[in-house]
């Protein structure tokens, strides 16, 4: 299965992102969940056959004490075009 | 094998008599050394030198010559001795009849003694306007040794002055000879002489019409140069076409006017489309004006018709005259279940929020968050609608809809600013 990222929205339930096929070849899921995860937010990397029955989706709960696979940056997109410059 | 000489076989006359007992001294060309001559074809048995006349005003025997050498060949009374006081005749640059191996000299003498005037100007006696005429190239020995270069002006007063243009060096008091091209510079025998000489030396003569090549500058090193137009097959020639070639990649200069990053320049109406390399290899391309860097302009591709493609792939077919936008990210997805992206373009991820709650990441920002995103839900999971709640540079939320939130199968978002 395919890896995601989890952490605890403002709503108090839980967000995870799937990254695409594209970034994840050009970045890795370290530097995307840095980047995707909202600022100062904890997240953990697992695999997305450890997620839960999404009939439930809305009750997800997550205790912030697992979330320990770093936290959202500051920064929020790539810049890539330098790169292909110089 | 020796070849018989042109001057001296026949009998030679002093007032009308045979001049018996004369003297025919050989020199090497241009010079007072003696060279050798011979009584027979194969160059074996020498002649005296000087040869003295027979009775009749003749050589005992023939003279012969060696084959590829030139002679100067005296002619002086009986009484005269080496080197002739008095020669009755002399002429220099003798070959032997049918001497194939002497090659022609490219430079011919002048035939007049010149006087130095200056670093760039001597005289020469009578009208030597014809000879030494404007853009014809000359050669002068001088204190320094041989001097080249071409005649910029000829003008006859009591004396020709002759003004001259030296590809190095100068002329000094030390001016003892001028020698001429072999090729004049007026009605020239060479078609494209004018690619041949240099500093654009060459009369509007001796130019042909669509073989024009002036001024050329060796100095600069740049043959095409100062107001030259340039045409390429039939085409009428542009006034100011430049092309440049720095070794540097770079990025372009945002100011000024210098700008090593340039690998290749065509500037028209005073704006120039200049090209370089990143030091990755990709290209740019920047029209600007040429006395400010900091005014940049557009380019127009296919601007009366026709497509423009990328590896071979035809990227948009437009029509009409109004502006195209183009799509800054994408991603379609499946929002039901574990969140299946299925293909994007600058997006990094989606998260999902909730149910019927996603967010899509873009990998690079847009310029602001006043873009507009289209997002269409698929049939499967009920959802007919969707709604946008947060706009950011980075990403936007979403929400597909029924009466509430709904998860969906098919999501499509594209974003155009």
């Amino acid at each position: 299965m395919s890896q995601a990222i989890i952490y605890k929205n403002d709503e108090s339930g839980v967000s995870v992102i799937y990254p695409t096929q594209e970034a994840l070849e050009l970045y890795g899921i370290e530097a995307i969940a840095l980047k995707d995860v909202p600022h100062g937010k904890p997240f953990k990397i697992i695999d997305s056959s450890e997620l839960p029955d999404r009939s439930k989706r809305n009750q997800w709960d997550v205790d912030e004490k697992n979330l320990t696979d770093g936290v959202g940056a500051e920064y929020s997109t790539f810049e890539v075009e330098n790169a292909n410059q110089d | 094998m020796a070849k018989l000489s042109p001057i001296g076989n026949n009998a030679q006359f002093i007032n009308g008599d045979p001049a018996v007992g004369a003297k025919l001294f050989f020199y090497a060309a241009g010079s007072s050394t003696k060279q050798t001559t011979y009584t027979d074809e194969a160059g074996l048995i020498p002649q005296t030198n000087p040869i003295i006349l027979d009775s009749r005003g003749e050589p005992a025997q023939p003279i012969w010559l060696t084959e590829g050498l030139s002679y100067k060949v005296v002619f002086t009374s009986s009484t005269d001795s080496d080197p002739p006081a008095s020669p009755i005749w002399d002429v220099d640059n003798v070959d032997g009849i049918n001497d194939a191996s002497i090659t022609l000299d490219q430079w011919i003498a002048s035939g007049v003694t010149p006087t130095y005037v200056s670093a760039t100007t001597f005289t020469v006696p009578g009208d030597q306007t014809t000879a030494f005429h404007a853009n014809r190239r000359i050669k002068a020995l001088v204190t320094a040794g041989t001097v080249y270069g071409y005649i910029s002006a000829s003008v006859f007063g009591a004396l020709t002055t002759v003004t001259v243009v030296l590809d190095s060096g100068n002329l000094d008091t030390g001016l003892s000879s001028v020698q001429l091209g072999l090729i004049t510079a007026t009605n020239t025998s060479i078609r494209i002489i004018a690619s041949m000489v240099a500093d654009g030396a060459v009369s509007t003569a001796a130019k042909v019409a669509d073989t024009i090549i002036t001024p050329a500058k060796l100095t600069t090193g740049r043959p095409f140069w100062n107001s030259t137009s340039l045409g390429f097959g039939t085409d009428t020639p542009y006034t100011s076409k430049t092309t440049t070639v720095h070794s540097t990649a770079g990025t372009p200069a945002t100011s000024g006017t210098a700008d090593a990053a340039v690998a290749e320049r065509l500037t028209v109406a005073n704006v120039s489309v200049d090209k370089g390399v990143y030091a990755s290899g990709r290209h740019w391309i920047q029209p600007r004006a040429t006395a400010n860097f900091t005014t940049n302009f557009g380019i127009d591709l296919c601007p009366n018709g026709g497509t423009v493609g990328i590896n071979g792939t035809e990227i948009a077919t437009i029509s009409g005259t109004a502006p195209l936008y183009m799509c800054r990210a994408w991603v379609n997805f499946n929002g039901t279940g574990v969140i299946a992206i299925r293909a994007s373009g600058n997006v990094t991820s989606i998260t999902d929020n909730g149910v019927g709650d996603y967010t899509a990441n873009f990998t690079t920002a847009l310029p602001d968050a006043n873009y507009a995103a289209v997002i269409t839900p698929g049939a499967g999971g009920g959802a007919y609608g969707t709604r946008v709640s947060v706009t950011a540079t980075s990403s936007v939320r979403f929400q597909t809809t029924t009466s509430g939130v709904v998860d969906t199968d098919i999501i499509s978002v594209a974003v155009f600013r």
